[in-house]
């Protein structure tokens, strides 16, 4: 298993080893998904579909709808826009979607077809709505999709009405449904009434669905998206997941935005719970305060596993900048940071981080798990976090493995629970202290072996 | 045209290239199942031959999807040569696709051979790819020369109309076999289109081991690249697909003279048929005592657990919606286990001259897939239903229903079962009710959300849970999961207290 990796660095210009992300249409049907009643519609081949339908099903364990304009040759010699009006009218008639969201893909996008021109002259049914984003598969990542897909429906919908909500907007990022709800309720016990976009929670295996064109109950209403346009903030939080989105809602109706680093951790949470706390200017509720303390606690009692202790940190930008925040403040060492999702913030943001903590770190991106193998072959770490594709690289190096990000296809329960907020930071130093004793009491001599 | 009508018109267009796997529907905006060429091709066919070092040449997202989704738990004959680990691609970017990715792919291929040293490189093109135009084929070709090792070139782009599946092998059967040479037993066997699953590939080299057969190479399956090279040597092909392939074993037969046999290895009697099937070709009458002493010596391993179990799923009701092909296996184990099905579906095949009947079921009456001809008529209506199931079932519920037409109720003496068609939604619904299901197999759910959400239902791929239904231990390992999924606890908590009626 990945024993073919050599030893000595290696500098590639072309050929890509064991990648760390996935294309924009998938992040695009996931941001789709956030949406009440939205059918995410993929104008490429069936296979497109498929493949991230296929994911996205591992990772929540669920079934959902995902419709494709199956383009074939004809549709790669005469565009696709045949295809797509049918597919259009089809889920219309068929399965009644509030709204379709139309996602390209790189056979589309090299086609070439103009999904606004192709549907300007369409006539919607009423009070039904249609969004459509630019998601080639050759730019970008899953990350990428996700931010265009959420800002597109900013565009498409949101408006200003002139009548403010007061509500902020809130882009909880590419996150489970877990960390979104535990984002909401903590919004809610700060006294910060809001709209959140996309929201999954109550979207992934909803029961008691009785046909085939019913929708889940989970999701933002298309009639808050509108209403978005009147919100007095927008908190980004993950500058690649959604400042598109935060950017596009600043320029079209004038709503101020606050890009935040995902709130994951302690300094991240205060952080965000500080912005709320200024908008709804409340004092911080006991239950955050009491699960503050409780974080605090836990970490000054365990410090002595995690002092010093070496971690590689892969996957999604936002949450690698994140947790290797997260992880240096409780005296870790974030070694490597490597992300597939191409961006220069990434490597600067961690640069920073590595500063300030005074970590002789690597971070990369884009980069994929060879290169990481490489690097941890040459130095090895204490622990490995990431999404399910690292597996086979903490089987190949020996190494404790947590864990966390997308997909996390080989695991059950993890997406219903946050790691977000001080809950989440909870369950995030759970598994990181309990991956290490595990590995310390599986390695240690017999008589070492204690209850205590 | 109404959408019933197009779905009907395609269907008939389709069954004129006789490829069954494309009745599935295939019209935009129409939720479908279908995959792509690539992913046929590079998961399907390449993905399992050890010993090919495949890269993915366009954007990274396809390499990604198809890294180590199936489930092989193959051994490789050769460690140095295991790539089933990696995922390579030549990552497109934006700049390769407005000036072309072919200098991308050659240093690709390059650095491939430079780190990792592969005997066999596969290329496969995603669907930028053919519409930028790179020729790959004479890249392969150069290549091929500059590092003296083979490289196959695959055209997959996901667009293509042709079954992946079926690129592939064509390219194996054209560049791969024939190219070598080893020593094989008295009687050689290839097989092909054993689907990805690594456990039912040991269980058959069990059985074939036991009679004396020799498995030359493996094609869709667990296979390597090193015994492909000399499949021609076997003499032959034991063909097993569940899609329509027939056309492949057919090349090769007139390629290399090989001959073939259809191969089911799932359900008692399929596996007992195909073994004898087998004897006989090759006309040794000492193969044929040897399967028939084996056949009893497996019939007598099981019997125990064979009597348990069907006295435990003794007039349990199953019911299956046909709409995939694995339908037909899970009928086989089924009828193993005495149990008779309830299948919904929404296809009827009319066949000149016949009444009626469900478009699967005929299949399986008939063993092979009904030839296509000119009167022969699919009709797919997506509103209504067929529903067939055991007389003895509708005895007990006829008095139950009520449904609004007079639908045209039909018995099949032959099989004890009663067929009645063209049903709503609702009245399906209703009669899936009065029914009184045990168990739902895959499909079901989607379809029928109401009636099958708070019940038991049992996906096919039990493979995740350690097991695997073919060979003749599938009957009681089936039986297993299924009554583990039934007397589940949780059934019991399913709906709320304060929600129970």
């Amino acid at each position: 298993m990945l024993d073919l990796t050599p030893r000595e660095p290696i500098t590639r210009q072309a050929l890509r080893i064991n990648p760390l992300a996935g294309c924009q249409p998938l992040g695009a049907i996931y941001a789709s998904l956030g949406i009440h009643g939205c059918m995410p519609h993929s104008h490429g081949s069936s296979g497109c579909s498929r493949y991230q339908k296929t994911l996205l099903q591992r990772h929540f364990r669920r079934s959902f709808k995902v419709t494709t304009s199956v383009l074939k040759e004809s549709a790669a010699i005469f565009g696709g826009d045949a295809n797509l009006k049918t597919a259009v009218k089809n889920i219309f008639d068929l399965y009644n979607p509030e709204i379709i969201a139309v996602h390209t893909t790189c056979l589309s996008e090299t086609i070439g077809d103009d999904i606004k021109a192709c549907l300007c002259d369409f006539p919607l049914p009423e009070g039904k709505y249609l969004i459509h984003a630019n998601t080639p598969s050759y730019t970008g990542s899953h990350i990428t999709g996700f931010a265009n897909l959420t800002a597109s429906a900013i565009q498409y919908l949101a408006v200003d009405s002139g009548s403010p909500n007061d509500k902020v907007c809130i882009l909880p990022g590419f996150v489970n449904p877990g960390d979104m709800k535990e984002i909401k309720r903590i919004s809610g016990l700060m006294g910060v009434h809001y709209i959140m976009l996309p929201d999954t929670c109550g979207v992934f295996g909803q029961r008691g669905l009785e046909k085939i064109n019913e929708y889940p109950a989970g999701g933002t209403r298309v009639a808050d998206i509108i209403d978005l346009g009147n919100c007095m903030k927008t908190f980004a939080l993950g500058k690649y997941a959604s400042e598109a989105a935060a950017v596009q809602l600043r320029d079209q109706c004038g709503v101020p935005l606050e890009l935040m680093d995902l709130p994951i951790g302690i300094e991240a949470t205060d952080r965000f719970i500080m912005a709320l706390k200024q908008i709804s200017r409340q004092d911080v509720s006991y239950d955050l305060e009491e699960e503050r303390e409780q974080v605090i606690d836990i970490i000054l009692d365990a410090h002595p596993y995690f002092y010093h202790k070496k971690i590689a940190l892969f996957g999604d930008p936002d949450l690698i900048i994140a947790l290797a925040e997260f992880t240096a403040g409780i005296g870790m060492i974030p070694q490597y940071a490597v992300s597939g999702t191409p961006g220069a913030y990434f490597e600067d943001r961690m640069r920073e981080i590595f500063r300030k903590y005074k970590i002789d770190g690597r971070a990369k991106s884009p980069a994929d798990l060879f290169d990481l193998q490489q690097w941890l072959k040459n130095d090895p770490v204490d622990l490995l976090m990431g999404d399910t594709h690292g597996k086979l690289l903490a089987r190949a190096e020996d190494l404790p493995f947590v864990r966390i990000g997308f997909p996390v296809m080989d695991r059950h329960v993890h997406s219903y629970l946050p790691v977000v907020g001080y809950r989440g930071a909870i369950r995030v130093l759970d598994m990181i202290l309990n991956a290490l004793m595990d590995r310390l009491e599986r390695d240690c001599p017999e008589n070492d072996l204690v209850f205590i | 045209m109404s959408l019933t009508e197009r779905i009907h018109t395609q269907n008939k267009f389709l069954t004129g290239e006789r490829d069954l796997s494309t009745l599935m529907m295939d019209i935009p905006g129409v939720l479908c199942k279908h995959g792509c060429c690539y992913m046929a091709c590079r998961g399907l066919v390449l993905s399992p031959i050890s010993g090919i070092l495949i890269i993915t040449h366009g954007p990274a997202g396809c390499s990604y999807y198809s890294w180590g989704g199936n489930r092989l738990h193959h051994r490789p004959a050769n460690a140095r040569h295991d790539y089933y680990s990696y995922s390579f691609s030549t990552n497109m970017e934006e700049s390769d696709i407005i000036f072309g990715g072919e200098k991308k792919l050659q240093q690709a291929i390059k650095e491939a051979v430079e780190i990792f040293h592969p005997p066999v490189i596969a290329i496969c093109s995603t669907c930028p790819v053919g519409l930028i135009g790179d020729d790959v084929q004479a890249i392969a070709e150069a290549a091929e020369k500059e590092h003296g090792i083979k490289v196959l070139s695959f055209s997959c782009e996901g667009f293509k109309s042709i079954p992946g599946y079926r690129l592939a092998n064509l390219g194996i059967i054209e560049n791969v076999i024939g190219t070598g040479q080893k020593n094989v037993g008295k009687y050689p066997v290839n097989i092909i289109g054993e689907f990805y699953n690594g456990r039912r590939a040991k269980e058959i080299a069990r059985i074939f081991q036991q009679i004396g057969y020799d498995i030359v190479a493996v094609l869709m399956g667990d296979g390597s690249y090193d015994d492909l090279q000399s499949a021609q040597q076997a003499k032959l092909n034991l063909f097993s697909s569940d899609k329509v392939v027939a056309d492949l074993v057919d090349v090769m037969q007139d390629k290399f003279g090989t001959r073939w046999l259809r191969f089911n290895f799932i359900g008692m009697d399929n596996i007992i048929n195909s073994l004898k099937n087998m004897a006989g070709f090759f006309g040794n009458p000492e193969l044929l005592s040897k399967t028939e002493d084996l056949i009893a010596k497996e019939l007598e391993r099981v019997k125990d657990s064979m009597d348990n179990y069907k006295l435990k799923l003794k007039d349990k009701v199953a019911v299956i919606f046909e709409d995939e092909f694995v339908t037909r296996h899970y009928k086989a184990l089924l009828a193993d286990l005495e149990v008779s099905p309830v299948t919904v579906g929404n296809e009827l095949l009319c066949l000149p001259g016949q009444n009626e009947i469900g478009f699967l079921s005929a299949i399986e009456s008939g063993g092979n897939a009904p030839a296509t001809q000119d009167d022969t008529r699919y009709d797919t209506d997506l509103e209504h239903y067929h529903i067939n199931f055991p007389v003895s079932l509708y005895e007990k519920i006829k008095t139950k229903i009520k449904l609004a037409h007079d639908h045209a109720v039909r018995s099949n003496p032959a099989l004890g079962s009663i067929l009645i068609s063209n049903l709503s939604q609702s009245e399906t619904e209703q009669l899936l009710i009065a029914l009184q299901p045990d168990i739902y197999f895959p499909g079901i759910k989607e379809k029928f959300a109401g009636v099958g959400a708070a019940s038991p239902s049992c996906f096919f791929n039990a493979d995740e849970y350690r097991f695997d239904y073919g060979g003749f231990q599938g009957a009681v390992h089936l039986a297993r999961d299924l009554l583990m999924t039934m007397n589940m606890a949780v059934w019991q908590n399913d709906v709320a207290p304060w929600r129970r009626i």
